[in-house]
């Protein structure tokens, strides 16, 4: 009889695994695989010269592998990440092999439920960003869950719990969020046909980090609310943002008690021809993480954002600005303007002006009592009025980049940057003092055919600080669609140690087909300095080769 | 369903909003007395520093805070070491503290390549690798350091001036049965020497540079050697027992009142230190 049951139960289970099996097989059938691949591989040679040492491994490489499976409403996916060793300049916490990031989601038309990681943004991400930048080797992913819903058309609600990555492991600390965001013109039938469009938004952030610390009293959660508008009408965009958050004494902010707050706003106009954006912003004490010890890039919870541009003119970004999380005072402006096409200025082709300027300065910072230092460690730090600009500058940029096109063959950029950049407070070290730069960069393009393109930048970096000055030389030969070579040369004359008076030269050439794109180059990389949060890390100057894969599919 | 997934939200909403501790002053605990007995754990913090670093005076402070709490169950060994400890050919930073053990270390457990100052507690490992920041050494410590030892050490120096030799008797004894590779390590360590210092903390003196810093514990040289000797090789039990005798020169620039002799066992597998003692020269 036990066997008679046990025959019944096989041929059942069987019956339905093989059932399950064919319907889960067919449903397969209807999925599809896509995913991505990069690797990117170093190897170094000595170079006394530039104080460039050859690492032990002789080579290093950093490579992953993304595979995101879709079926209708249900994806998966996991990214598989090596370091053999972690390349230089990235965090050495990036070691060996593993699957930091692995999902499953399902989305209906209205409902969309994730678990495992992901990456989200609540608003501009001053309260809740995470994100990835595989270059800079950042990821704050969250792993936990995170649901996204939309009631009624035009409101858009979104919750999440979870820990942030932290390279091959997890943080401690538990980040809970929620976010809601009203688009008023699809909630109320009678303004969708207006013209300007009002978008309102809400989110709450709290992160849980125990206490176990024998000497201060920290707040095991931390929670923090910001309140944002957005406003469409015609050409112009207004948006402003602003976020609260109550005590949370951190290695980065030297333990102090003090709440924080970071207001954002921005204002563009564009019409045919013309734009214009301008921006402010005011950081006070808003570094925000899910470890009070954590520095560097590591378990960031909220991404302030960096009111400058970004250069693309090498020796222009010899200088780039970091957002201080602990506090500060940016302005922005940017107009491009396009001269007309057939005028003395704007030639046949049209001239396109962009003039840009940035500054950031410090707030005030008044001390709390006259027996506190300024900032002192298990104290409220400081005192500051929401209006009033400290008297530190920490960055200033002013540009002027000028396009113009002589003919269907030729074109200019003709670029100029004036700079000031606080060594001391940007990198977070001291005694270097504020650097004053002028930059010149001059890009040619010829177009040979339909197919072949010669560029060539020159440029020339003014300054009696730092390094002092460097020109810079490159020329690049592009065959369109497939094949790119580059030479270039930066040459630091204008070094006081005529040992440094070093030439960084570099040759790189590149093959794209179909998906998959080979860049390979040699040459020599500067050294720096990194300090975020009250750590410094050096990278070192480096010679070698280097290779890059990428590859979708 | 879509109202059940809603309702999840207001959940989440409802939790980030009202999970919010304000903390009032005073912020700093009072420190609670130590039941110190003879054999009891104590907890050895590395600290990554250098001369160059700007944050390192305020790592300092903070050890300085730590000593305060847990007295002497904290020992503290300095590491110069890194770039930031590098010498500057000429100027106010020629003054070279690296030592080759404190390179070996660092190189090894891969500290200062994270950035300083940074920490080991024990030489632990936790999840991304051996360093602790400053702010959660309070933290790592006091989740250890009240478990019950596993071993004891008992440091006897005895110094003679007019040679400068200092012969160091360490006894350790297992307080519980063990297995597995278990070496000792004898270091020695240097309190209050003044050399220049970089800082960027107004509370904790001028900025950028310190010219009389007073450099606290700052390792000098190992007297076995930087991974140490073996205690034992398989199963111990508890009551096992070795004596070691070292002896070395002390270097003409150390001055002797102010060294002391630094020791502890690690385990060679993880490399995780189960006890560690620590005895000045001259008492």
């Amino acid at each position: 009889m036990k066997n008679k049951s046990a025959i019944l139960f096989f041929l059942i289970t069987g019956f339905i695994t093989n059932v399950s099996a064919q319907n889960i097989s067919n449903n397969l059938n209807k999925g599809e695989i896509h995913g991505s691949f990069q690797a990117d591989c170093q190897y170094y040679f000595k170079d006394t010269a530039i104080g460039a040492s050859v690492v032990p491994e002789y080579f290093l490489m950093n490579n992953f592998e993304n595979f995101i499976y879709t079926n209708s409403k249900f994806s998966a996916g996991f990214r598989f990440e090596s370091y053999q060793n972690a390349l230089k300049g990235f965090d050495t916490r990036n070691k060996g092999i593993g699957i930091p990031y692995r999902f499953a989601s399902y989305k209906t038309e209205n409902v969309e439920i994730t678990v495992g990681n992901f990456y989200e943004q609540f608003g501009s991400g001053m309260i809740l960003r995470a994100y990835e930048d595989w270059g800079l080797g950042f990821d704050n992913s969250i792993y936990g869950i995170r649901v996204k819903s939309e009631l009624i058309k035009g409101i858009t609600l979104k919750g999440l719990a979870g820990n942030q990555r932290l390279y091959f492991a997890k943080g401690e600390g538990i980040v809970r969020g929620a976010d809601g965001e009203f688009s008023l013109n699809d909630i109320f039938k009678r303004l969708s046909e207006k013209k300007t469009r009002l978008i309102f938004g809400g989110s709450f952030v709290s992160k849980y980090q125990e206490n176990n610390d024998p000497i201060y009293y920290f707040p095991e959660n931390v929670a923090a609310c910001a309140g944002r508008f957005n406003v469409f009408s015609g050409k112009i965009n207004f948006y402003g943002e602003y976020v609260y958050k109550i005590n949370d004494p951190s290695a980065v902010n030297n333990l102090i008690y003090k709440d924080g707050n970071a207001v954002h706003s921005s204002i563009s106009y564009s019409q045919k021809g013309l734009g214009i954006l301008i921006s402010a912003k005011r950081v006070d004490n808003m570094d925000f993480r899910s470890e009070r010890s954590a520095t560097g890039n590591d378990l960031l919870i909220n991404y302030l954002p960096a009111l400058t541009k970004q250069h693309i003119y090498s020796l222009a970004s010899m200088y780039p600005y970091a957002t201080q999380p602990t506090g500060e005072m940016g302005f922005y402006a940017q107009v491009i303007y396009t001269v007309k096409k057939n005028t003395w200025l704007g030639g046949n082709y049209g001239t396109i002006v962009n003039v840009n300027y940035s500054i950031a300065n410090s707030i005030d910072k008044e001390k709390v009592n006259d027996t506190t230092q300024l900032n002192e460690k298990g104290t409220l730090g400081y005192k500051s009025g929401f209006f009033e600009i400290g008297n530190e500058k920490y960055f200033e940029d002013f540009n002027v980049e000028i396009t113009h096109k002589f003919s269907k063959k030729i074109k200019t950029i003709l670029f100029f940057a004036n700079l000031v950049y606080n060594k001391d407070v940007i990198e977070g070290h001291s005694g270097d003092g504020t650097v004053y730069a002028n930059t010149f960069a001059l890009d040619l393009s010829y177009k040979l055919d339909e197919k072949n393109n010669l560029r060539m930048e020159l440029q020339h970096l003014y300054t009696e600080q730092d390094k002092g000055n460097w020109v810079m030389g490159l020329l690049e030969y592009t065959i369109s669609p497939k094949w790119f070579f580059a030479v270039s040369d930066g040459w630091n004359y204008g070094n006081s140690d005529s040992k440094k008076q070093t030439h960084y030269y570099m040759g790189s050439f590149g093959f794209v087909k179909n998906a998959t794109r080979i860049a390979i180059n040699y040459g020599r990389q500067r050294e720096g300095i990194i300090c975020i949060g009250g750590v410094c890390r050096n990278v070192p100057s480096m010679n070698g080769i280097t290779m890059s894969i990428t590859s979708n599919f | 369903m879509r109202y059940k997934f809603n309702y999840i939200i207001i959940l989440f909403l409802f939790i980030a909003f009202v999970s919010c501790d304000k903390i009032e002053p005073p912020y700093k605990k009072k420190i609670t007395e130590q039941n110190d007995t003879l054999k009891q754990r104590k907890v050895l913090l590395e600290d990554f520093t250098g001369h160059k670093c700007v944050n390192c005076p305020g790592a300092a402070n903070t050890i300085v805070e730590l000593k305060q709490q847990f007295s002497e169950r904290l020992v503290v060994i300095s590491v110069h070491s890194g770039f930031f400890a590098a010498p500057d050919p000429s100027g106010n930073y020629t003054y070279d503290f690296r030592t080759t053990t404190g390179t070996d270390i660092d190189n090894f457990f891969g500290i200062s390549a994270a950035g300083v100052p940074n920490g080991m507690i024990n030489r632990k490992e936790y999840g991304t690798g051996y360093f602790v920041g400053p702010t959660d050494w309070g933290t790592k410590i006091n989740e250890i350091i009240n478990e019950p030892p596993d071993a004891y050490i008992e440091i006897t120096n005895n110094y003679t001036s007019t040679n400068r030799i200092l012969n160091v008797n360490v006894k350790t004894e297992f307080l519980k049965s063990l297995s597995g590779t278990y070496k000792l390590c004898v270091y020695i360590t240097e309190d209050s020497i003044i050399k220049y210092q970089k800082n960027n903390s107004p509370e904790l003196g001028p900025v950028p540079d310190i010219a009389n810093f007073v450099h606290q514990h700052v390792l000098r040289s190992t007297v076995n050697s930087t991974w140490g000797d073996t205690l034992t090789n398989g199963n111990a039990l508890a009551g096992f027992a070795v004596f070691k005798n070292y002896s070395i020169i002390l270097n003409n620039e150390w001055i002797e009142k102010n060294c002391t002799v630094v020791a502890f066992i690690y385990n060679v597998v993880n490399y995780e230190i189960i006890q560690a003692e620590e005895k000045k020269i001259i008492l």
